[in-house]
């Protein structure tokens, strides 16, 4: 070790580099944030300095232009049935891993993912869980039907009873001990449950679904279901961009191609895939159903 | 107040500055070098550098490579803003892009201090506020604790851990992933 230099010869301050604080806060200020947060243990000072929120605030205003990042998930099938999830930016550095040990018996999969929340199900639908990708823990919900859905028990087949009258049980995360599932209305039109890219989609506190393609003539693909998750109720269903476009005089039947949902800028965003062009339509006013082609992507 | 007959002496004499570090030594510089300092540009608008500038932070040893660095960064600043108007042609900008080169060539061999004198450089850029200079010694600091784990940095820096087992055994198993 080189010779300490006497005049910060580190001795009240427990130790930190012989610095003293606002100087050390200049110093970590121009260290990246992954550095940081593992940085925390190494002393009590250092942990003081960086979990202060003005800190937090001020070196995101030196780091700016933040990338987006991505969230996969994939199952540990081979070894316990669970699954890992990494948040990656968009050079594909995973920036944070987290992972949900399965019980190994049954694999999850991911149904969707909501703000820090992913959500997993086992087997049938009724085996969730919710990994928390901040603090990394996991919230497994209650199995079985609400009580207002007793007389539903025991249910076969949930893929043939969503076919026939689908049962729509909400439950409240921060509910504490005495939280359970809760029946309510069925929706209005048979809805496609977090499958695949039909996952729903939360904006401004509204569920959004789209509608089983169940009878070709009566209900278009595109058509969207919604449940206000305030008033816990289901909303008159909407039109999708397609076949509201369809309703112009002399248009053709329009291809549906590939649909999904996304929340974009607090809207809901149908993207439609068909022929080589992603389009995202734009729902701009939901109580008059008015959807606005905003980009086009060719692909 | 300034006798009779010293007038043109005074006008020569008012673009130099004389800042005294702590040790008394006197070093002359322009005005141009010295407010690069915001601390020292508020003390001359004040109108308090008369006798000059006491610095009872900063060593000798210390002033005479701040004020090195000082001196390259008015002149880089001088160019830049001469230069404004006058040219625009693809030779000023090889010319620019020469000088910029030079400045950094300048920045990197100024970096090539011990520990202890890159922390004095920390500590007189902060306290003299001079903006350039913090950011160049900080940002060197701040390069050689990436990628460190705690361990490396107690040890390289002879910081006490005072975690106790549990805190510290906490703060991993929230950011696991970091040290992964």
């Amino acid at each position: 070790m080189e010779a300490p230099n006497p005049r910060h010869r580190p001795d009240s301050h427990g130790g930190a580099l012989p610095l003293p604080a606002d100087a050390l806060y200049e110093v970590l200020l121009r260290v990246p944030a992954r550095d940081l947060c593992r940085l925390r243990a190494v002393c009590r000072l250092w942990r003081r300095l960086l979990s202060d929120p003005h800190f937090v605030a001020v070196h995101t205003g030196h780091h700016p232009e933040p990338q987006p990042l991505i969230v996969i998930g994939y199952g540990t099938y081979i070894r316990d049935g669970g699954f890992i999830c990494d948040v990656v930016d968009l050079t594909g550095r995973v920036v944070k891993r987290v992972r949900a040990p399965g019980d190994g018996v049954g694999a999850e999969a991911v149904r969707f993912i909501h703000l820090d929340f992913v959500c997993t199900s086992k087997g049938t639908y009724r085996c969730l869980r919710f990994l928390n990708l901040a603090t990394g823990s996991a919230y497994a919900l209650p199995e079985g039907l609400a009580e207002e859905h007793a007389a539903y028990q025991p249910y076969t087949n949930s893929w043939v009873e969503a076919a026939f009258g689908q049962l729509c049980e909400v439950f409240t995360l921060d509910g504490g001990n005495h939280a359970r599932w809760r029946g309510k209305k069925s929706p209005p039109i048979p809805v496609i449950f977090g499958c695949g890219r039909s996952v729903a989609v939360i904006v401004n506190g509204i569920a959004y679904f789209f509608a089983q393609f169940v009878q070709p003539q009566d209900f278009a693909r595109d058509c969207i279901a919604s449940f206000d998750l305030e008033t816990e109720e289901w909303k008159p269903s909407l039109r999708g961009p397609l076949s509201s476009l369809a309703d112009a005089p002399g248009s053709p039947d329009p291809d549906l191609g590939d649909l999904s949902m996304a929340a974009m800028n607090g809207c809901l965003v149908v993207v439609h895939n068909s022929n080589n062009i992603i389009d995202l339509w734009f729902l701009m006013d939901i109580e008059r159903g008015l959807w606005v082609k905003k980009h086009s992507i060719p692909i | 107040m300034a006798s009779a007959g010293s007038g043109d002496e005074k006008a020569a004499a008012a673009a130099m500055i004389t800042l005294i570090s702590s040790d008394n030594e006197k070093f002359e510089v322009t005005e141009a070098t010295a407010t690069l300092s915001q601390t020292i540009r508020h003390m001359i608008e004040d109108g308090c550098t008369d006798g000059g500038v006491p610095l009872p932070n900063v060593t000798s040893k210390i002033l005479a490579r701040v004020i090195e660095y000082c001196k390259k960064h008015a002149t880089a600043a001088a160019g830049e803003e001469g230069s404004s108007s006058s040219f625009s042609d693809a030779a000023f900008l090889e010319v620019d892009r020469a000088f910029l080169e030079e400045l950094e060539e300048f920045d990197d061999a100024f970096l090539e201090v011990d520990r202890a004198t890159l922390f004095d450089l920390i500590l007189a850029a902060n306290y003299l506020d001079i903006k350039g200079l913090l950011n160049l010694t900080c940002q060197k600091v701040a390069d050689s604790v990436k990628g460190k784990t705690p361990e490396q940095i107690r040890e390289m820096y002879n910081i006490v851990n005072d975690l106790t087992p549990e805190e510290e055994a906490e703060i991993r198993r929230e950011t696991q992933w970091a040290f992964e």
